[in-house]
This record gives structure tokens, sequence and C-alpha cells, in this order.
């Protein structure tokens, strides 16, 4: 067994694919450990994938990159601009709520940062904003699509526990908007603290002409969870909804969906798609050899030894997901750990869906964390900025991300509420 | 070499080119189905347990058949802090043994993929208690990965060429969809 860790850990830290760390780790360990028939791996392969839920994750994805392509984006910022524009730090305020709105469509973080970060940064900077702490702004605010339903994550959290998707994503919303309202309140802040210029408010027929035509991108989010929440369709068929409403959009009313961004968007999302769920596969066979080998347990004797309170061991949780963090994307971080603590967690009686949160948030901070931080990686190349600039302007937004996180961690309801009164009703 | 080596990475590149439509074919199948599910259900108050299974078996297929490709175009989630920095001669090299281990991998994966789907043939296996036979949607699995050995010996071979010469492969087709 410590052959079989030792080399995914070898094979993970030499940059070999994450899936075939996985692989090759899993497929020593039952092979040469503990004897299973080879026709167990494929099998461990195929039912890991083969769950209806998941195919929300190439839906939402495809649905994202229709509203990618076609760029409302634009127009959900020109509204929102036009709304709060001319508040001191109105402008750094819009580009958040666009970061929430737009971010929740597309559920990536990475295209969030690169569909609002091309529209708002320019913007800021013609007001006099600072371009590093314009686009750590957008880093940090590009990472909320992860906690806001429909979130990806939740649908990966939730299949990996083999919760209600539906119950899931609720408890993202109060986190979600607290984490934008707290990074609305540092940019409105630091606005005024540089003395931002202010614009002249719009005009109220300015303010329903940009509405008109952000109408359609505001109304997909009520449509979908609507539907879902309605009792309507499931979470999957909701995913599916939102593909088709996608494309209506973007053909009729904004009228820039060609057959090149159709199909780039539908490329690009079964390719995310296969690389996310190979990795699903094979952290399925590693978690079940590790799993037979009864690892989880000792884990879980280690603990009870340490005396560690279920708190002390969210909180060592969250600090191994921020190292993970730094090196390694979040969907395998999701993948290798969340099977092997769930029976810590299970056993510590910690809830499942605050632990959602909780991962979700850790993972939003990792996504902006340096050195390797995905979405600064996106700034960087978006800008054609160092990385380092594109850090130090992050910091002091990633501090309110963390801050964010163990108020997350320290106060329960605020995951709980929605479905407590989800489940009351 | 050097010919043998373009010649199989152009091979390759082609070979992606086909899986990608075939992806893009299966997503947007899958995507229909669920939607159609919706419309039937409420609009003619039908609900068939197969149209979901559809949904999910053509995600299947074109995950799996796309994990060669994703190698070929190097878009699989490695962290690649440490051999990034490696010296440009160690890394050539250690590209290669990256490739050599994905192919290993593959292979059993392959092998796995065959016993398991054979196993479900010869014992008359059938999904949802209907008379489709199981091994239909699991031959997904060998399919995809058989070909990701075929990418795997091709990305073998073009890693050797590429390490012993310092020389790069440069015949990587365009962006298949782009109209550009």
């Amino acid at each position: 067994m410590v052959i079989g860790l030792s080399l995914f850990a070898l094979f993970l830290v030499l940059g070999m694919p994450v899936f075939v760390a996985l692989t090759a780790s899993g497929a020593y360990m039952g092979l040469f450990v503990l004897g299973l028939p080879v026709s167990t791996f494929a099998q461990q392969f195929y039912v890991s994938m083969d769950v209806f839920v998941l195919m929300a994750v190439p839906y939402f994805i495809f649905s994202g990159n229709i509203m990618l392509h076609c760029g409302p984006s634009a127009y959900l910022f020109r509204f929102l601009d036009a709304m709060v524009g001319h508040l001191p730090g109105g402008i750094a305020a819009a580009a958040v709520m666009a970061c929430m709105i737009f971010g929740a469509l597309s559920g990536s973080g990475i295209a969030t940062v690169a569909a609002v970060g091309a529209i708002a940064i320019p913007e800021m900077l013609r007001q006099g904003y600072d371009k590093k702490g314009s686009m750590g702004l957008i880093v940090c605010s590009g990472t909320l699509g992860q906690m806001i339903p429909p979130s990806i994550y939740m649908v990966l959290f939730a299949t990996l526990v083999q919760g209600d998707v539906s119950t899931y994503f609720v408890a993202g919303v109060i986190p979600g908007i607290l984490v934008g309202v707290f990074l609305i309140v540092v940019a409105v802040v630091r606005a005024r603290r540089l003395g931002m210029q202010v614009k002249p408010a719009a005009s109220w027929a300015e303010r329903f002409t940009t509405f008109k035509k952000a109408f359609p991108v505001l109304l997909m989010p009520p449509v979908v969870l609507g539907g879902i929440y309605g009792g309507i369709f499931t979470p999957t068929e909701a995913a599916a909804v939102s593909i088709v409403y996608s494309l209506l959009v973007s053909k009729f009313l904004f009228r820039t969906l060609t057959m090149e961004n159709f199909l780039l968007s539908a490329r690009d999302a079964i390719i995310s798609t296969a690389v996310i769920f190979i990795i699903l596969g094979g952290a399925t066979m590693m978690a079940v050899m590790v799993t037979y080998l009864k690892v989880p347990q000792a884990l879980m004797a280690g603990i009870t030894e340490l005396g560690l309170s279920p708190l002390m061991l969210l909180l060592a949780i969250i600090a191994l997901f921020f190292v993970l963090g730094m090196v390694m994307d979040p969907v395998p971080i999701m993948y290798i750990t969340i099977p092997i603590l769930l029976p810590v967690l299970i056993e510590a009686q910690i809830n499942l869906l605050h632990f959602s949160v909780i991962t979700v948030a850790a993972m939003m901070v990792a996504q902006a964390t340096p050195p390797f931080g995905m979405a600064l990686f996106a700034m960087s190349g978006m800008f054609r900025e160092p990385i380092s600039a594109v850090v130090r302007g992050t910091l002091p937004f990633l501090v309110v991300l963390m801050i964010c996180t163990l108020i997350i961690v320290f106060i329960p309801e605020l995951s709980l509420f929605l479905p407590d009164l989800m489940n009351a009703r | 070499m050097k010919s043998l080596a373009i010649k199989i990475d152009r091979i390759a590149g082609r070979l992606t080119v086909i899986i990608d439509w075939v992806g893009i074919a299966l997503l947007i199948v899958s995507a229909i189905v669920a939607f159609a599910s919706v419309i039937f259900r409420y609009g003619f108050g039908e609900s068939d347990q197969m149209i979901e299974a559809i949904s999910r078996y053509t995600v299947l297929y074109a995950c799996f058949l796309l994990v060669g490709p994703a190698l070929f175009r190097k878009q699989h989630i490695a962290v690649d802090v440490l051999s990034n920095a490696l010296p440009e001669k160690t890394h050539r090299y250690w590209e290669l043994l990256q490739r050599v281990v994905f192919l290993v991998v593959v292979c059993v994966l392959f092998w796995s993929g065959i016993v398991w789907v054979s196993d479900q043939y010869r014992f008359g296996l059938t999904i949802f208690g209907s008379s489709t036979p199981a091994w239909i949607p699991a031959t997904s699995v060998p399919l995809g990965m058989g070909v990701a050995v075929l990418f795997g010996i091709s990305e073998v071979i073009t890693s050797l060429y590429v390490a012993v010469t310092g020389n790069s492969v440069n015949e990587r087709p365009n962006d298949p969809v782009s109209t550009n």
C-alpha cells in the first residue's frame, strides 16, 4: 500500500496527468496488494461516470460557453454600470455583480475572468482605477460563480457524496452573496481611499435601454433555478434547458450566434468534461482500493487519537485544501480528498452541506492563490501583465476570500439556513 | 525517423479532428435527448428511462474517446510545476517517460475493459430491466482506451524523436471547428 500511495505522490509531483497518477496507483494496489480481478478497473471507471446528474456538468459548461462566445456579458456589465456606476466605487461594484451573475451562468472562474474582465477592466482604467487592483478584483470575483448556483463544483460534490444536487445548490446562495458583498465593500473602500473620480449618473432612459439588453441574461438563473425548485425539471434537465435558452437568446435577441461559435462551445464543453470525468474515474478507482485497505478507518483512528474537535478537523482540512490548491486544480483536489475524507466527516458528525460550501470556498481561494492559481494565469495572459503584478493586485481581495471562508466555517447557519427552509416546506 | 515521426503526428492530428467531431455530435445528441425528455413529459405525458440512458451513454462514449486526443493536445490536468522547471534536455526525456507511463496505464485499462465487456457479453447481462445488452454502453471503455492506446503509441514515438534529436514535430493541425 505504501508503494501504491508513494507511486501516486511521485507521479503527481513529477507532472504526470492526474488521472494517470491515480489510475497507476489504484491499479498497482488492486493487482499487487489486493489481488482484485483486472475487470474491476474498467468497471470502476464506468460506474463512477454513469450517473445521470453528472450530465449536468457538460450541459452547464456548454451553455456557459455559448454565453461566453456570444458576448452577453457586455450587456450585463453595461446595465449594472448604468445602475450603480455613478456611486463612489460604483464601477467596481458593478464588475463584482457582473462576475456573480455571469459566473453563475458560465460556472467557470476562468471564463468569467475573461468575459467580464475584458469589458470591466478597460472601463475601470478609464475612470482612473489602478490596473493591478482592477485585475485583482476581477480574479477574485470571477471565482464567485463556483459558489452561486447553478455551480458545477456543487454538482460534482453532491455526486461524490450521493446527495441531492438542488439542496447543495441552495446551500451556496447566502455564502456566495456574502462573499460578493464583502468584495464590493472592500472595492468601494479602496476606490474612496484612492480618490477615484465619479462619473455622472446615467439617465433612466439609458438604464431602461441597457436593462432591455441585459434582461435575457438576468432571466436565465431564475429560469434554470425556478425550474429545479419548482419541481418542473431535474438539475440535469435544467442544464439542458439552459443550453436551449442560451441558443435562443444568442440567436434571436443578441444575433451573435454563429455556427463557429456553436461548434467551438460544444467542442470546448465536451473536452473539459472528458478531462474532468476521466479524473473522476481514476479517483474512484483509487478511492475503492484505499477503502479496501481501510485507509479512512486508519485516518479516523489517527484523528481520534489526536483528539481533534469537529471544528479543529474542519480547519485542518481547509489548511490542507489551501496547500493543495496552490499546486493543483480544484477538481482533482475534490476527487482525491472527498472519498477518503467522507467517512471521517460522517464519523465526526460534520454536516456535509456545510462542508460542501466550505470546500467550494476553499477552492475559490485556491483558484486565486499564488503561485499557481489558474485565474491569475488567465488574467496575466489576457492583459499581458507579469503574473507578479496580478498577484500583488489580488492580495487584498484574496484576504477577503480567506476571511469569508473562515466566517462560513464558524457560522454554519449561512450555509444551512436555506436548505433547512427548503426541507421544512 | 523524422519522416516517420512527422507522418505519425499528422495521422494523430487527423484522428483528433475526427474524434472532436464525434465528441461534438455526441454531446449535441445527448443535450437534445435530455431536452426532449422534458418536452415529452410535459407535452405528451410520457417518460422513458431509455431517453435518460441515451443522454448518459452518448456523453460517456465521447468522454472515453477524447482521452487520447486530450493527451495529444496536452489538455490533461497535471501538476507540472516541477517538470516545467527541468532543464530543456531533461524535460524532453521526462516527457517521453510520461508518455510511456500513459501508454502503460491506458493499456491496462484497455485490457481491463476488454475482459469486463466480454464477461458481460458471455453472461448475457442486460440494463434497466430491458433486453438491451449491458455490453453496448460498457464498450465505451475499451473503445476509448483502445483509441488512447493508439495515441499513446504515437506520442511515445514522436516524444522519442523529439528527445533524441531536440527537434519539434510542427505538424499539429489547425483548430478543427475554426473557419478562420
